[in-house]
């Protein structure tokens, strides 16, 4: 094995590289929860974990909903998702982070 | 007092003969040298809003103007009564002149070490270059100041021009104490630049034990970046390493240094206050 191919092996299975991420969340449209992405997906995603993170706080904290009613512009179960949708452990406490998490 | 009178008479015959023409050449020119200046504002508004770069667009509006001002003079040398075809060509004389001197003498003109658009450094000043005269140059550093540095001071300084290499590295110092797991910490380190999609692949991401003598570990972990991001990638991969290393219970260290005292040289304290 040369090094391109021990380094093909390292990038594939240790710490993979992301392509950016986007803010994961659901609101209520015409009376029915829909998931929705920020950027949108026709956008390109953001480079920095910390911006995105800091973000979705933002979002979560500007419409926060009364569980367990959420009403119309309430944004909730907000996160951050990779640029294969995989939800991103959040770098603050490296554990998988939900803000105005709603059961549904 | 005859030389004089004769000379008043002289002119008098002029403006009577060319009078009307002369001020109506004056005319054009003056309207033209506004209207010229009308149309190089809205061009300068237009090219803004188009995907061309500041200093291309500012090339693109000066040739415009110089062909617009070729243009009024030939028409107001029409006005005066002068043939066009002269007045063309002493104009293309002029311009390929011009043009043969520049090309000439264009190694011999000091020319600054960069472009309107590009981010420098000049001296103790950082910021981007938002247009440059013959005398200064408009600098916008990143606090919103505008600075007019005289291009006599630039040309005399050493500048650091941003956008020659694409690419840059960065360093992250951090210290841990002597008791921490180096091996985990250095883990934490490689993980977080790896990850980071601003972080270049290649070159491949390092960290290095830098020292063991200053009362602690002292770690650099270097990677490449963008070089016009790397301001805000070293800063965000620092917060990281914070909380990781908090995570990880690995604790930063300080700068500290330890003093030993001998039994001779042990200071009195005064404890009583």
């Amino acid at each position: 094995m040369n090094s391109k191919q021990a380094y093909k092996i390292i990038d594939a299975g240790w710490a993979k590289k992301r392509t950016g991420y986007r803010i994961q969340f659901q609101r209520k449209v015409d009376g029915e929860m829909v998931t929705d992405y920020f950027p949108d997906l026709d956008e390109g995603p953001w480079l920095s974990e910390v911006a995105i993170w800091r973000m979705a706080w933002r979002l979560a904290e500007s419409k926060q909903s009364d569980p367990p009613d959420v009403n119309h512009g309430d944004l909730i179960n907000v996160t951050v998702v990779d640029h294969e949708d995989n939800p991103v452990k959040y770098y603050a406490t490296t554990q998988f982070e939900v803000f105005n998490q709603v059961s549904l | 007092m005859e030389g004089l009178a004769a000379r008043i008479e002289q002119m008098e015959n002029t403006m009577t003969t060319y009078g009307q023409e002369m001020v109506i050449a004056f005319a054009v020119i003056v309207l033209g040298l506004i209207l010229i200046k009308w149309i190089n504002q809205g061009l300068k508004k237009t090219f803004i809003k188009l995907p061309i770069s500041p200093a291309r667009g500012a090339t693109v509006r000066n040739v415009l103007c110089v062909l617009m001002f070729a243009v009024l003079v030939t028409f107001a040398a029409i006005e005066l009564g002068i043939a066009a075809r002269p007045v063309m060509r002493l104009l293309t004389i002029l311009t390929l002149a011009a043009i043969g001197m520049i090309m000439v003498f264009r190694p011999l003109i000091p020319t600054l070490p960069f472009k309107v658009g590009n981010t420098i450094k000049a001296g103790d000043l950082l910021g981007k270059v938002e247009a440059t005269t013959i005398l200064n140059t408009r600098l916008r550093t990143f606090d919103g100041t505008t600075v007019f540095v005289p291009n006599r001071i630039i040309l005399n300084d050493v500048i650091v021009n941003y956008h020659f290499t694409p690419t840059r590295k960065f360093y992250l110092k951090i210290n841990i104490l002597y008791d921490q797991d180096l091996m985990k910490a250095k883990q934490i380190l490689d993980t977080i630049m790896v990850e980071d999609p601003r972080v270049h692949p290649t070159p491949r991401p390092v960290v290095h034990v830098m020292s063991l003598n200053k009362g602690y570990i002292e770690l650099s972990a270097r990677g490449w970046s963008d070089n016009l991001k790397r301001f805000v990638i070293t800063r965000e991969l620092l917060e990281k390493t914070k909380l990781r290393f908090d995570q990880e219970g690995i604790t930063l260290a300080m700068p500290q240094m330890q003093v030993h005292y001998t039994s001779k040289t042990t200071p009195q304290f005064d404890t009583e206050g």
